[in-house]
């Protein structure tokens, strides 16, 4: 198991409790914390969804199917990375899992040490996605705090527009011009037009990064 | 004299003839001639003599009319007056209309209607007693065309029901000639004789004859008249024709009323009973009743209605005939057609059935490896996570035994062999790959209801329900659930199926409800768990893989209890959004 210094969780969910005992003692064997559901109704009931970590999902089960479970996470907005056990070896659906953005499919039994492998990795991923996304969400926040013309000036200045021909194609002093800019470098906390850019770049790569995860 | 007399009339006509330029007017007597010889002496000639005496101003002129050609002749010599038998006279007053004037009436009778008739007569010892008898034997007669000497008889022979056509084997006419009736009696030629009346009683007085040697058949005489074997008629009738003037007709009369007969042994006077001679004639089938040569303007004349009423008829037959043929084949065409419809629904019912059970073996085996495959191989991931932790545990506790190492490694091996086996028996079994389209589920499900024939089930689809999956696999799994909700409800009176497809968030839910026995709770438990059949020769693998089924098109399968026995089993399908990729 790679290093992990943060908390987190790992969640079983199977129908067949004999297979949560052998997976979660393996798995608390190598000190990597794990929660069980016997259906996805109690998972979408009872876990903790806040914290990070990943989700072992069986694809067949009564009830809600692992596959109906997945969807119903992405409705919900749940953003746990989600690894899939089936004993069916069912392609077309390992297929369309993953397409729909499943993490990994993995047939049972699943090697051990490639099962714990898949489930750091998944499990650093949510962990960075998730550090990523309070990033982005922080990043968001100043620049949302700007005032519209503050936005159109900064827009302006990255694109290698200063001064008076700024102003005149917004139709304000050049005087003005350099008030909000000066408020917008202290709102996003930046001293010079390199840093400016680096901040809109690095919020616009994560919000599409983000986005396709 | 009288013969004399007669030809007088002749040689007078046809002096008359010559100068009948300077005599007018003329008209013209005619005699049908079916009498005896007697009769031109007797009655002919002296009434001739008496009418050219009277009506000297005229030219009259005397021509013979053969009876065998009466219309004809008639024509042709066009006679003002006929004198004829009354027999004759009931045909020409029903054919042309001719009226008699006087009617001859010997003084011997009573009446003049009812003057003549004829007499059979046999041999004394002949062994005819009655007109029966003499079925079939031969008769005589003077001639055939003779009223009294024939036609009268005849008529008595028809007036008692036998048939008159072939009565007597052989006809002997005498013709007024030698040997006569009475001759032909003796000779054994005749065994019977037709003579007018009368002439029995002239033969007597003559001497020819004696009564004695003779019987009478049938006879109805009675008292002083002439002996007879049948009714009488009136005699001779002296008629004119339509077309003469009246006052002609009104001289003649006079004429014929007024004259004395210069023997006195008869007077012309008028009879006014001619029905039975109309009868008479009618029993005969003879003129005016004869049977006509049958023509089609007669035809057509006599049976204008019967004919029309006929051909309406046929055409009626005909039409009806023709509208049943039309219909016969308009029914024909569509029982074949609906035969063929019913023929081709079988056929896909059956083909439906087909493809269902074929899929449904098809699937068994390949659903019964992979579940097979799924079931082994939660032992064998829970024997290789507990080995993995029994392998943590040994390093934590820092056992290093290389016998332990070994131990080990080996139920590893063995758990990777056993897991290549099951890849491997697996893969034997083809998997189908499901066809997805979309489609409404009612349509689906109306379709697989065709198939099965365990008995109703209640469906009312309502509404259009898109789905994106394989039909087959849901028809699978509907079949699947009426099977066996048939084979619940079939253990309870009366059984009830009912199935229902409704929208339940994003699905929609089909679901087939029994009123089967109570459910206990381990075997509802498992439901849907391969090998845990309900039914008692069920191996468990139906809903099994209508599970494998519903999870592979992205929906499952839900089961419920229902109050007080009975089960609710339901297929969730997600609800086809059109947006969605397929």
């Amino acid at each position: 198991m790679k290093d992990i210094n943060f908390e987190y969780l790992v969640r079983l969910i199977d129908d067949d409790e004999s297979l949560l005992r052998a997976l979660s003692i393996y798995l608390q064997m190598l000190n990597i914390p794990t929660a069980t559901y016997r259906s996805a109704s109690d998972f979408l009931r009872d876990d903790p969804k806040g914290k990070e970590g990943c989700v072992v999902l069986d694809v067949r089960m009564p009830g809600m199917s692992g596959i109906e479970l997945f969807e119903e996470m992405k409705r919900q907005k749940i953003d746990l990375p989600v690894i899939f056990l089936s004993a069916h070896g069912d392609i077309d659906m390992a297929v369309r899992a993953v397409q729909q953005g499943a993490r990994t499919f993995l047939e049972k039994p699943p090697q051990r040490e490639k099962f714990v492998d898949v489930i750091s990795d998944a499990v650093l991923w949510h962990h960075a996605f998730r550090r990523e996304k309070a990033y982005l969400i922080r990043l968001r926040k100043q620049w949302d705090s700007l005032t519209p013309a503050e936005k159109q000036v900064c827009e302006m200045t990255v694109k290698g527009l200063t001064g008076p021909r700024a102003a005149e194609v917004l139709g304000i002093k050049d005087k003005t011009l350099r008030a909000y800019r000066m408020e917008a470098y202290s709102k996003l906390e930046v001293e010079n037009i390199a840093e400016l850019s680096d901040f809109l770049h690095e919020m616009k790569s994560l919000e599409e990064k983000l986005m396709s995860e | 004299m009288c013969l004399r007399k007669f030809f007088g009339v002749f040689i007078a006509a046809g002096l008359a003839a010559s100068i009948s330029a300077a005599k007018e007017p003329v008209f013209t007597v005619g005699l049908v001639d079916t009498f005896s010889p007697d009769f031109y002496v007797n009655t002919y000639s002296e009434t001739l003599d008496h009418l050219s005496e009277i009506l000297n101003s005229y030219d009259m002129k005397v021509v013979e009319i053969d009876y065998r050609n009466i219309q004809e002749e008639l024509k042709r010599l066009k006679p003002d007056f006929l004198v004829s038998s009354a027999s004759d006279y009931v045909a020409l007053m029903a054919g042309i209309g001719a009226q008699q004037i006087a009617t001859k009436r010997p003084v011997s009778s009573e009446s003049v209607s009812k003057t003549v008739a004829s007499l059979f007569l046999v041999l004394a010892d002949s062994p005819i007693r009655s007109l029966a008898d003499a079925k079939g034997k031969n008769v005589a007669m003077t001639s055939k065309n003779s009223f009294d000497g024939w036609l009268i008889a005849l008529g008595e022979i028809a007036a008692q029901n036998f048939p008159i056509r072939n009565f007597f084997s052989q006809y002997i006419e005498t013709h007024y000639a030698q040997p006569d009736v009475i001759a032909q009696l003796f000779s054994g030629k005749a065994d019977i004789a037709v003579l007018a009346a009368c002439e029995f009683e002239k033969m007597l007085e003559n001497g020819e004859i004696s009564r004695k040697d003779f019987r009478i058949i049938n006879e109805k005489s009675s008292g002083a008249e002439c002996r007879r074997s049948t009714e009488r008629y009136p005699d001779v009738v002296f008629s004119a024709m339509p077309n003469v003037p009246s006052d002609l007709v009104k001289k003649i009369s006079v004429a014929l009323m007024t004259m004395q007969d210069p023997r006195g042994e008869f007077e012309w006077t008028v009879a006014n009973e001619f029905k039975p001679t109309f009868d008479l004639m009618k029993a005969l089938s003879l003129p005016p009743f004869e049977p006509q040569p049958m023509s089609i303007a007669r035809l057509w004349r006599e049976y204008r209605t019967e004919i029309v009423l006929a051909i309406a008829l046929l055409f009626a037959l005909l039409f009806h005939i023709f509208t049943v043929n039309i219909l016969v084949r308009r029914r024909t065409a569509e029982l074949s057609e609906s035969l063929e419809e019913t023929k081709t629904f079988y056929q896909q019912v059956q083909d439906g059935k087909q493809k269902l059970l074929s899929l449904e073996r098809m699937n068994v085996v390949s659903q019964l490896s992979s579940m097979f495959a799924h079931e082994i191989k939660q032992p064998i991931t829970n024997i290789s996570y507990y080995l993995g932790s029994l392998k943590l545990f040994l390093q934590e506790k820092k056992i290093c035994d290389e016998l332990a190492d070994m131990l080990v490694d080996s139920i590893d091996s063995e758990l990777n062999r056993s897991t290549e086996i099951i890849d491997k028996v697996r893969s034997y079994a083809k998997k189908r790959s499901g066809q997805k389209e979309v489609f409404d589920l009612n349509d689906v499900i109306v379709e697989m209801l065709k198939t099965q024939d365990d008995g109703a089930v209640y469906f009312i689809p309502d509404g259009v329900k898109q789905v994106n999956a394989d039909p087959f696999e849901v028809k699978f799994i509907v079949s699947n659930f009426v099977k066996n909700a048939f084979a619940a409800a079939h253990k309870s009176s009366p059984s009830s199926v009912t199935i229902e497809a409704v929208p339940d968030g994003r699905y929609w839910r089909v679901n087939v409800a029994d009123n089967g026995p109570a459910i206990p709770d381990e075997v509802f438990s498992n439901l849907g768990k391969v090998g845990q059949s309900t039914k008692d020769d069920g191996l468990g693998f139906g809903l099994a893989i209508a599970s494998g089924f519903a999870e592979s098109m992205g929906g499952h399968l839900e089961f419920a209890r229902l109050s007080p026995h009975g089960l609710q089993v339901s297929l969730l399908i997600p609800k086809y959004l059109k947006n969605e990729r397929h």
